[in-house]
């Protein structure tokens, strides 16, 4: 689980065996889902995932999916079987920023992901070879712009008050997903300005993957 | 061909707008910028297309739809319905009159408060974009004015887009000549045109 | 953005697949007033996309909660006609992918549009790409402006994207079908005319180098969008105003 201020963000993984998409017969598939749990805000309603939740679940994947760190061809078992690897993430408790918090739950749990046994063709649960390797560590942090103020991880009023929210991912020397949110503008030297920044606050998140 | 300026342009420092179009331009500093389409005609600024946003001071031209205790709701062919408080008039209407009336003031988000309204003969209500009105009056009303001598049609043109017309006079001749404008609004020489085609 | 196949060339002989230069638009064709009903309406091809807009409002709005009542509620619908994909025949409804582009092009739409002057209403811009050939969210975003300005609502300005990504390790801009699925990265950027970003997504890789030229060789080429917009307009009041839907 991720903590970041007051937002809370749990992130399982888990892995399973599966048919592999037609068009990459030869990879895993990673598939993330997100669910913004009622009892995390008064804001959240059961039901059907709403904009914030679909926007949340598909900006975290982009991350990750993008930074390719994790070998998807090592997940090929025999033909017509590949692991699935899902990544499915809860938010308990919502304060603002849950793209950061996300992508750090996501990567923690990554980091943990065991790689369960296969043998002749078939998962055997419970039992484990070692841990699924990652070529790198994406992590994400947002900023909102409010009036002439720009800062980074908003908490909930704050984003509320924003005019305009971005949020980067970078991975080791790369930017690997961006997304601009809200009715208000950046400037083109505003965004260069906040990737610079991006990358200088990879250490501090880094040093909360245990 | 007039130029033809997009929203986002900055206008010719001498341009003016009417009153009737102020929606049409916003003020940053001392500089008018377009906010829609048009071209500029004897330093007035003229919209080719506008949404209808109503201001005080507008004439309406409306059909009453309801009679409540409140007063009468009114059909304005827009996103804003019109309101005739009961306090504020004597005149007893009925669903389905045509009403001409002034509109006084905006009830937040979307309702026109009417006054002064007056009860319009039976007679045809075009519906006629609202950008289109100010060209459809012309400069100190001259187009309407030739049209109704022209035709001899009684004929009253609301803000909101609705025209009456009565049923006396040469009334498809005036429904023409009104759709020629309507079509031809932004195209020079449209005066002489509608001139020759009155006759 | 599909995944990186080492086998597909996307560059051969220092050329694109379709022969465009590195910094090069497809052809974009923009035409405005094309519906009857809709309060302004455009099409847009753009290489081999097709996408229509239809504009309506302000108009009472639809749940009553969404109300705003200081400014205008914009919704944008995007959605892809079953058909529209080279692909499989697509269920028909949203899909997530849909309603994220949705809220986006919502939110980039907002920027430009005068949304105060219509406090507790509802303008909705419905916007059906009818032929996807990649970059459709940019020729969404294309064809919903046209249709504003079309319908007369007041803007602050107007604005205009492409997207700039990398093929076979080189920038190129406006992305077609091959490189979307092929290519390193998909970056697609709006503009307005004040040079603002208001539209910004990217997955994919890019180091700060290339992220920062492609910002400067979108920035650049929107202008050249914007223009287009300006000759659509001026088309459609050159003579009289017609209503017409063609898609040859």
């Amino acid at each position: 689980m991720a903590q970041i201020g007051n937002t809370k963000v749990l992130a399982g993984v888990k892995l399973s065996m599966m048919e592999p998409f037609a068009d990459e017969p030869n990879k895993g598939v990673l598939i993330m889902g997100a669910e913004l749990l009622p009892m995390a805000s008064p804001t959240f309603e059961p039901g059907p995932p709403d904009e914030r939740s679909i926007e949340f679940s598909r900006v975290v994947d982009r991350g990750i999916r993008s930074s390719e760190i994790i070998n998807m061809e090592s997940l090929f078992v025999e033909e017509g079987k590949v692991l699935g690897l899902f990544i499915d993430l809860y938010v308990l408790d919502y304060g603002g920023n849950l793209f950061d918090t996300g992508t750090l739950a996501a990567m923690s749990a990554l980091k943990n992901t065991r790689m369960p046994k296969i043998e002749s063709g078939e998962l055997i649960r419970g039992e484990y070879t070692g841990n699924l390797p990652l070529g790198g560590y994406p992590l994400s942090s947002t900023f909102v712009k409010i009036g002439n103020f720009t800062m980074l991880d908003p908490e909930i009023h704050e984003e509320s008050a924003a005019d305009a929210r971005l949020t980067i991912c970078t991975c080791e020397e790369n930017i690997v997903a961006m997304q601009k949110g809200g009715v208000g503008a950046f400037k083109k030297e505003e965004v260069l300005n906040l990737i610079n920044v991006s990358f200088e606050k990879r250490d501090i998140l880094m040093k909360h993957i245990r | 061909m007039k130029e033809i300026y997009i929203p986002g342009d900055k206008l010719p420092t001498s341009v003016r707008v009417s009153r009737l179009n102020q929606n049409a331009v916003r003020k940053t500093g001392n500089v008018l910028y377009a906010t829609v389409v048009g071209s500029v005609d004897e330093d007035m600024f003229m919209p080719f297309e506008m949404v209808y946003i109503p201001k005080e001071g507008d004439s309406i031209v409306g059909i009453v739809t309801d009679k409540r205790n409140i007063g009468y709701f009114i059909d304005t062919g827009t996103a804003y319905e019109g309101l005739i408080l009961s306090r504020e008039t004597r005149a007893d209407f009925h669903v389905g009159d045509i009403i001409f009336a002034k509109g006084e003031r905006i009830e937040e988000p979307d309702t026109v408060i009417l006054s002064n309204p007056k009860l319009l003969d039976v007679g045809r209500i075009l519906d006629v974009p609202s950008s289109k009105i100010p060209r459809l009056i012309g400069k100190e009303a001259s187009m309407i004015n030739m049209i109704k001598e022209k035709t001899g049609a009684s004929i009253l043109v609301g803000a909101n887009g609705y025209v009456w017309i009565s049923s006396k006079g040469k009334v498809n001749k005036a429904i023409q000549a009104i759709n020629k404008i309507i079509s031809k609004a932004h195209l020079t020489g449209l005066t002489d045109e509608i001139t020759k085609f009155l006759g | 953005m599909g995944s990186h196949n080492p086998n597909i060339k996307l560059i051969v002989d220092g050329k694109r697949l379709d022969g465009r230069a590195f910094d090069q638009l497809r052809n974009i064709s923009i035409n405005v007033g094309v519906l009857e009903n809709a309060v302004g309406s455009a099409q847009v091809i753009w290489g081999d996309n097709k996408v229509v807009a239809g504009v309506y409002g302000p108009r009472d709005v639809f749940p009553k909660y969404q109300q705003k009542p200081d400014k205008a509620f914009i919704r944008t619908i995007y959605s892809m006609a079953t058909f529209a994909s080279i692909e499989e025949h697509s269920r028909s409804g949203p899909n997530k992918r849909s309603q994220e582009i949705s809220f986006v092009l919502s939110e980039a739409f907002e920027n430009v549009l005068m949304v105060e002057k219509f406090p507790g209403k509802m303008i909705d811009l419905h916007i059906t790409v009818l032929q996807a050939a990649a970059g459709t969210r940019l020729a969404a975003f294309l064809a919903g402006m046209a249709a504003l300005i079309d319908g007369g609502f007041p803007l602050n300005e107007i604005a205009a994207g492409v997207s700039a990504g990398k093929a076979d390790g080189a920038l190129v801009l406006d992305l077609d079908k091959a490189e979307d699925n092929f290519g390193q990265s998909d970056l697609p950027i709006v503009y307005n005319s004040s040079g603002e970003i208001i539209l910004l997504q990217m997955d994919g890789k890019m180091t700060r180098d290339e992220l920062t030229e492609s910002i400067e060789l979108t920035s650049a080429k929107s202008k050249d969008i914007m223009d287009l917009i300006r000759k659509a307009v001026e088309r459609k009041y050159a003579g009289e105003v017609k209503t017409e839907l063609n898609f040859r």
